[in-house]
Parts: structure tokens; sequence; C-alpha cells
């Protein structure tokens, strides 16, 4: 952690405070109901949001660009989700520099009629040089009331952080589940036969290489703290497993004879799941982060491989070949019960569990191809996510309403993401060389 | 040191032109002599020599490149798999028949064999099948008597292609188990 951002944190903790009273004072008035929005189809009926430019708190001009980007970032950060229509700046009938956005003078008839559901406001003040002190409101436009207000202070730099924290607040204050905004997702970039982790927001913005192996390096998956990362890689000629802290880099290696591979870390403990094949065949083994085996958890000759933890870390959905060809099966590790999940299909592999639980993402081979399909965890037909090209490698988004995966729709493999009902799908990386496996960070809170 | 070693260089290269000369003098102008018949017995004897040693030459040369070429038909022969398979066809089973003589001809060597996937599964998958197509060619080894100690296996999944096409003629080069000695 830099100076600066050490700097933000604190500035942000003494903040929170003044924040948190501040909220309280601005709605005291608002009983604490919680009602969220209920959307059996969230995705098909977009809320429509209005987030005109911040309010320009100096009289400096240069600071537009600043009160311009706030708002461009968060729209683009609530486009991202899929649930929000962001309603055409151009169309708005109030000027947000001209005092019409302070909280006593706002018409909510404005944006009634420009038929915004919501309404974010926000201001933007310079000080001493770097300083900036931001303020946002969401507004129920019909109810006309505030549903939330924070105040931000730090960098000029840390605006886009400030942003990604509000629009946590908008995500969390409607649908009550923690936005997505500060995970990242962990993916594959091969370039000339050598493959390593790049880690970027999000959004796919900032991506950043994250191993230097010079070799071939697979299947990067997250830890529910979000503080380690587990990998396989051929660093030592052959595929090992990787347990690093993300920040530290420091680690184990599991090197059994063999290969050691596809990592599931357990929800909520420093353990995870993986296939060894030291026994003579890949097995699913429950280890400790640092690398010890607990105990062995299928029994079957052939190939049992990638476990996904269900979010209660009871059940594991895994792949294995028993039935003759690869499908998902599911296994419950306190009974040993266990039951066979697809059937329909040659070759279904890469389950990944949703966090809300109730559903496994998947990829099934269908006329040659790798398509991402989804299926009620406990059973029953698949919906096809995907159709063009080869799309493998499904990951859920923290929040469950959006999946990560990899396509070749374009040509070769990028990274794409889609809602969890297949709807908006979109590249979202585009690096040289090909890109591959990505994996969804868990919602970091505010750091 | 080195003035020296020029010195009989040197001498080895004048002295047998020497000889010769002085050998076509004498054909010239003394006629036969005894000598003469004594000598050229011994020169057919030497070429005979000479023959005999280059027969031997080629012939070791042979050999040995017998040898190089079994060597390099071990590593370049690969075993192939059906889709999604790890069962050795019958043409597999013969690749290793011949695997396995070389490897009792040669028992000081190990090998790695590497397991190989087409492109077409998911890549973790591949690590998986890729292991049991090494694992099957090392089993079927081992039942024809070669050492356990001998074979090491490893699989590299769909990372490793040889043919980087997109259809089934490379998907059938593809999907292999390679071997390398170590």
């Amino acid at each position: 952690m830099n100076l600066k951002s050490r700097f933000f944190k604190f500035m942000f903790k003494t903040t929170l405070n003044t924040a948190v009273s501040f909220f309280l004072l601005i709605s005291a008035a608002q009983s604490a109901e919680y009602d969220y929005l209920k959307f059996t189809n969230p995705f098909i009926k977009k809320i429509p949001i209005a987030v005109p430019d911040l309010r320009n708190m100096n009289a400096d001009p240069a600071v537009n660009e600043l009160t311009r980007r706030g708002a461009d970032r968060l729209s683009s950060n609530l486009a991202f989700t899929g649930f929000f229509k962001l309603l055409d700046r151009s169309a708005f009938l109030t000027d947000p520099q001209k005092n019409e956005l302070i909280p006593s003078n706002i018409k909510f008839k404005n944006w009634t009629a420009i038929r915004a559901e919501y309404l974010v406001t926000g201001s933007i003040k310079v000080f001493e040089g770097d300083m900036i002190e931001v303020e946002f409101r969401l507004y129920d436009t019909f109810r006309e009331n505030l549903k939330v207000g924070k105040r931000y202070k730090g960098w000029k730099n840390d605006l886009d952080r400030m942003v990604r924290r509000f629009s946590n607040e908008i995500v969390f204050n409607l649908t009550g589940i923690k936005g997505i905004f500060n995970s990242k997702i962990a993916f594959i970039s091969k370039k000339s036969k050598k493959k390593d982790i790049y880690i970027c927001d999000f959004d796919g913005s900032n991506a950043q290489r994250y191993t230097k192996t010079q070799s071939i390096t697979l299947s990067p998956a997250w830890s529910s703290d979000g503080q380690w990362i587990a990998y396989t890689s051929y660093v030592r000629g052959k595929p090992d497993l990787y347990i690093r802290n993300i920040i530290q880099k420091h680690g184990v290696v599991i090197r059994k004879k063999g290969s050691n591979i596809t990592p599931d870390w357990v929800p909520g403990r420093f353990e995870l799941a993986a296939s060894l094949s030291f026994s003579g065949d890949p097995e699913i083994y429950l280890l400790t982060g640092k690398g010890k085996v607990v105990k062995r958890l299928t029994n079957n000759r052939g190939i049992d491989i990638s476990p996904s933890w269900s979010p209660d870390g009871k059940k594991i959905a895994f792949v294995s070949k028993r039935s003759g060809t690869p499908q998902l099966h599911i296994k419950n590790i306190s009974s040993g019960g266990l039951q066979r999940l697809t059937f329909v299909g040659k070759q279904n592999t890469q389950p990944c569990w949703s966090p809300k639980g109730d559903r496994i993402a998947y990829s099934g081979m269908l006329k040659g191809l790798n398509q991402i399909l989804v299926i009620s965890s406990k059973g029953g037909d698949p919906v096809q996510l995907t159709f063009e090209g080869d799309n493998e490698s499904p990951s859920w988004s923290p929040d469950g309403n959006l999946i990560v995966f990899s396509s070749t729709r374009e040509g070769v493999s990028r990274i794409y993401v889609m809602t969890a009902i297949g709807t908006d799908q979109r590249r979202l990386i585009a690096l040289p060389g090909q890109q591959s496996e990505p994996s969804w960070s868990p919602a970091f809170s505010n750091n | 040191m080195q003035r020296s070693l020029m010195v009989i260089l040197t001498l080895g290269c004048i002295l047998p032109s020497f000889l010769t000369t002085v050998a076509c003098t004498t054909k010239k102008t003394a006629g036969l002599n005894p000598s003469e018949t004594l000598s050229k017995k011994a020169e057919a004897a030497a070429e005979e020599r000479r023959q005999q040693q280059l027969l031997e030459e080629a012939g070791l040369a042979e050999q040995q490149s017998a040898i190089a070429q079994e060597r390099e038909r071990f590593s370049t022969d690969n075993v192939h798999f059906a889709y999604d398979s790890a069962i050795l066809t019958p043409i597999g089973q013969n690749v290793l028949n011949r695997k396995a003589e070389w490897l009792r001809k040669n028992l000081s060597e190990s090998v790695i064999i590497g397991g190989h996937c087409d492109e077409r599964g998911t890549t973790e998958y591949n690590v998986a099948l890729g292991e049991r197509r090494a694992v099957t060619a090392k089993k079927y080894l081992n039942d024809l008597g070669i050492s356990d100690s001998r074979l090491k296996t490893v699989s590299y999944g769909e990372e490793m292609p040889i043919d980087m096409g997109n259809n089934e003629e490379a998907w059938a080069q593809n999907r292999r188990a390679e071997f390398n000695i170590e």
C-alpha cells in the first residue's frame, strides 16, 4: 500500500464518521424502510436513472473536467450492472451548475417528467491544490425522498475510488446486495506461448500482470476474503499448485507427483479443494491454505476435477468422468451423498456455483464448441446463455448478477461479461495475445 | 611449444612427398629391381588394411546412424488417441511395443511421457485427460516389463499443440502421448 492510499484510507476513516452523521442529519425525516426492488427479471426492465454532472463548488473552470469525470464514471459503473438505464444528460431540464440541485431546491417534477425514477446529484470542491471533497446523494424522484447521501475527502486521483464507493452505496440501497465496484477479475493472458495471471478492476480497466512465471500458468482462484490466490503453474516443469498471498506474494507450493490442479477456496475459510493425482488418478482433496491435505473428497477411478463450493460450504459441484463422459456432479461433504447434475451433452465441465446458491454456471459442448449454460443446483433443464464462438470458464460476479467468461466470438480468446440471464454480452478486455480463464474476486469492502 | 609443433607438422607434410618423389625417380631410372617387388607387396597389404579400416568405419558409422535413427524414432513417434479418450488403439499399442523394445535395448535411458490434448475440451479438463493419456501409455510399458522408475509422466493438456490448425487433422495430431528421453 503506498502512502497516498494510506492517506486516503486515513482521510476516509475520519470522514466516515462525518459522513455518517451527515447522512443521519439529512435523512432523519426518513423512516428506515427496506423495500428493496423486487424484480423477476431486472435486466429486461432496466431502472431509468439520471446522473447529471457534479456541481462545481469552485469558481475555477478547470474543475469542470472533474465534475464531468465523476458523472461519467458513476454512469458507466451503474450501466455495467445491467440494472440501470442511464438517461441522456442532454435531455435534462435542470442545469447542475445553477444551484437547482442543492437538496432544498430540487424540483422532482423536472426529473419524473423525463421518466427518471432515481436521481444522483453530486458536488465537488477542490481545496489545498490537490485535495477534493465530494458529495453524492441518491434520490427517489417519485417518492421525492433521499435514499442515501455520502461525503468523501481525498486526493484528486481518488475521485474514481470515491465514485466506486458511492456506486456500491446505490446498488446496496436499491437491491440490498453489496455492489461489485471494488471487486477485481483475475485472468490468464497468453503471449508467445507463455501464460501468466493478470488482475484488473471489475470493468476490465487497470489490467496488471500478477505472475511473471515465464511458463504456463492456469486456473486462478480467489479466497473468499480476497487475500489469497491459488493457481496451477508449470514453473517447475509440471502442473503444481501455488497458494499465494495476493499482496505480499508469499505462500506455498503443492508439488505432489502428477497433476495438482483446479483449486477452489472454501467460502469463509482458509481452506481449499483441489484435484491432485498423486494416488494415480485425479481425485479431489480438501487442503489447508498452507497446503496440507485435510481429507479426500472423491473416491473413484478416472477423472475427478474442478470442484466449486456451494456458498454455504456444505457441498461441491465437480466434474467426474465416472459415467463415461465428463459430467457435473454434486457431493454433500458431510453426508457423502452424490448426485449427477447434468445429463444433456457429452462434455460438461467448469462448474461455478452462484453466490446466491441457487444456480450453477458451466461450460457444455454443443456442436463441437463450448457454450456457457446455467442449471439449477437442484437439477433440471439447463439454460444456454452463449451462442457465438467458443465460450468457456464462467465465473459469477460477487453479487451473482453477472457472469464473466472467455469467448472466441471475435477471433482470438478474450474476456467477456454478461448478465446472469445472458443479456448485455460485451467484451471487457483486449490485451495483446489471448485472454482466458477469468475469475471474479469477492466483493471487497470499501478499502 | 607452439613452434616445435609447427616444425613437426611441416616435416610431416614434406617427408611423404619427398619419399614419393624418390620412389618415382627410382622407377623411371632404375627399372626392375628386387626391392621393387617387395615394396609392391607391402603397398598392396597396406591398401588392403586401409580398405578394411574404411569398411569397418563405414560399418560403424552405419551402425551408429541406425542407433541414432532408432533413438530419433523413439522420440518422434507419438501415440495417438481418439477424441476425449485415453484408451490405446491397436496402432498406439504397436508404437508402444517398439518403444518397449528400444527401452529394453537401452537400459540406461529414462523417459518422460507427455500427455497432450486437442484444443476442444476446456483447459483444466484437458490437463486431466492429458494425464490419463500419459499414464495409460506408461502402464502399457510397465506391463511389457519396463521398470516404473524409468518412466515419468506429465500432462500438458492443450497447451502445446504440434499443429496449430483448427480442423480434424490438426486435432488428431495434437491428441497424443509424446516420449522425451531424459
